[in-house]
C-alpha cells in the first residue's frame, strides 16, 4: 500500500515513473494476488517477471488493493467486504457479530478520511495475518493510504497557531487521533475516528497512522510500539493501519 | 397518527443505488434531506425510522442521518421520531453520534422490540425509564415510590426525557413510552 501510494505521488507530481523490480517470484506472486501489481503498472516501470495470478477467492485477503476516490467507492468497499468478510471473521476469527458490525463501521471511516481529507485518491485492502509471536492469534488488518495533503496541511488552519514552533506532522496526528480534533467546525465532525478509537479499544486493536515523517499509534497491551516516532522517512498524504485481534483460543 | 418510514427504500431514493448500508456522508445528508421532505408532507404526530433492512450503519452517517435529525426536530411537524429494528452495532454508532451532540433517542431493538434509550441519557433518566417499561403509563408519583426517590427528582428526570421527546407527557400529568413503543 505504502509502495503505491509513493508511486501515485510521483505520478501526481509529474516526476519521471519509478523503476520497480520485481521480488522472488513467491513474494511477486503474493503481490499480484492482493491485486497491487495490476494497479502498480501505471506508476512502475515493473522489472521482473509479472505473475498474472487473479485474486484468490480461499486466501486470506478480505480486500484485495482496490481504489478509493469517492463516496461511491466507500459504498462498494463495505458491500463487498461484507459477507465474506463476515463468515472469516466469525468463523475463523471467531468474532461476535457485534464486533463484525464495528469491523465494518471502522473500515468504512478509515476510507471516507480519503474522500474527506486527502484531496486526492487513495487505496484499501483487508488481510487476515496469524501474529503468532507478538500476539499468538490471528489478526484482520485494516491498511488505507492516500498520496494526498497529509495530517498537517489538513490541520494548519485551524490548529497550527495554538502550537506556534513546535507544530508538526506528529503534534497534527496526535491532535487528530489522541484529541479528536478535525479541520472541521461542525461538532458531529471528527467521530468517524472517535468511533474506529472506542471499538479498537475495546476489542484490544491497535491504530496507527504515518503521516509526513511520523508515526502515531495506541498501542494495546500485547504490543510494544512506541506511542510516537518522529524523523522518520517522508511519507506523502497519510497511512492508517488497523488491527483487530481474533478471539483468544481457551 | 403515525407513520412507519423504512429507511432502506428511503436510501435506495436518495442515492439512486441499490445500496443496503448507511454509509458516509453524503449519503446521510441526503437520506436525512429525503426524511425531512417526508416529514414536513405527511404531518404525522410519531415517525418510526426502520432500520430491519438496514445492513451497516457507520459513525459519520449516524450523524448525518439521525443526530441531525433529532437535532432539527423542533422544526418539524411530527412530536418525535423512534427508530425502529435497531442491531447491537447499529446501536453503538448512533449511541456515539447522539452522545456528541448530547441528544437522546428512544429505539426498538430488533430482536423482541425492546425499547432501549441511545445517546446521552443521565442516569436519573435510566432509573425512570425502566420503572415506565414495567408500568406503561403513571404519574412520577407511583415511579418516585417505586424507585423510593422524591418525586421532584423524578419528574424532573421524566420532564427531561419527555423534553427530549423519548417519552410522551400528557396534560393529566402522566407519562409513557407511546404507542410506537
Amino acid at each position: 500500500m505504502a509502495l503505491l501510494t509513493l508511486g501515485q505521488a510521483l505520478a501526481e507530481l509529474g516526476a519521471p515513473q519509478p523503476r520497480l523490480a520485481l521480488p522472488v517470484p513467491e513474494v511477486a506472486s503474493y503481490w499480484a494476488k492482493t491485486g497491487f501489481l495490476a494497479h502498480a503498472e501505471p506508476y512502475f516501470e515493473l522489472h521482473g517477471k509479472v505473475p498474472r495470478r487473479r485474486a484468490d477467492e480461499q486466501s486470506d485477503v478480505l480486500l484485495p488493493v482496490t481504489p478509493i476516490r469517492d463516496a461511491k467507492d466507500v459504498h462498494e468497499v463495505v458491500g463487498q467486504v461484507t459477507d465474506r468478510a463476515t463468515r472469516i471473521l466469525r468463523e475463523e476469527l471467531g468474532l461476535e457479530a457485534s464486533v463484525v458490525g464495528g469491523f465494518g463501521q471502522s473500515l468504512s471511516e478509515t476510507c471516507q478520511n480519503v474522500v474527506e481529507h486527502a484531496g486526492t485518491g487513495g487505496w484499501v485492502a483487508v488481510h487476515v495475518y496469524n501474529f503468532r509471536k507478538r500476539l499468538g492469534r490471528r489478526v484482520a488488518v485494516i491498511a488505507v493510504s492516500d498520496a494526498g495533503i497529509g495530517f498537517r496541511r489538513s490541520l494548519e488552519a485551524t490548529q497550527a497557531k495554538r502550537f506556534g514552533d513546535r507544530w508538526s506532522d506528529g503534534l497534527a496526528i496526535e491532535t487528530a487521533l489522541i484529541h479528536g480534533i478535525s479541520r472541521f467546525r461542525d461538532p458531529g465532525r471528527g467521530q468517524g475516528l472517535a468511533g474506529t478509537k472506542r471499538y479498537l479499544a475495546r476489542w484490544q486493536g491497535k491504530i496507527t497512522i504515518r503521516s509526513g515523517t511520523a508515526r502515531v499509534a495506541i498501542v494495546p497491551s500485547w504490543d510494544d510500539e512506541p506511542p510516537m516516532s518522529e524523523g522518520l522517512a517522508w511519507f506523502p498524504g497519510a497511512q492508517v493501519t488497523l488491527v483487530i485481534p481474533g478471539k483468544e483460543e481457551e | 397518527m403515525n407513520g412507519v418510514i423504512p429507511l432502506d427504500a428511503v436510501l435506495r431514493e436518495a442515492t439512486a443505488a441499490s445500496y443496503r448500508d448507511l454509509v458516509t456522508r453524503p449519503t446521510g445528508a441526503a437520506v436525512r434531506h429525503r426524511l425531512v421532505s417526508a416529514l414536513r408532507q405527511h404531518d404525522r404526530t410519531e415517525a418510526l425510522l426502520d432500520f430491519t433492512q438496514i445492513g451497516l450503519v457507520d459513525f459519520s452517517c449516524a450523524d448525518e442521518v439521525v443526530a441531525k435529525l433529532v437535532a432539527a426536530l423542533h422544526e418539524l411537524p411530527v412530536s418525535r421520531i423512534v427508530l425502529h429494528g435497531i442491531r447491537e452495532d447499529h446501536a453503538d454508532a448512533i449511541d456515539h453520534a447522539l452522545t456528541c451532540h448530547g441528544l437522546a433517542v428512544l429505539a426498538l431493538e430488533l430482536e423482541g422490540g425492546h425499547p432501549k434509550l441511545l445517546g446521552r441519557v443521565p442516569d436519573d433518566w435510566r432509573a425512570v425509564f425502566g420503572v415506565l417499561l414495567q408500568v406503561r403509563r403513571a404519574t412520577a408519583g407511583p415511579i418516585a415510590d417505586r424507585l423510593a426517590w422524591e418525586v421532584p427528582r423524578t419528574r424532573t428526570a421524566l420532564d427531561g426525557l419527555a423534553t427530549s421527546r423519548c417519552i410522551l407527557a400528557h396534560p393529566d400529568a402522566t407519562y409513557e413510552l407511546g404507542v410506537l413503543a
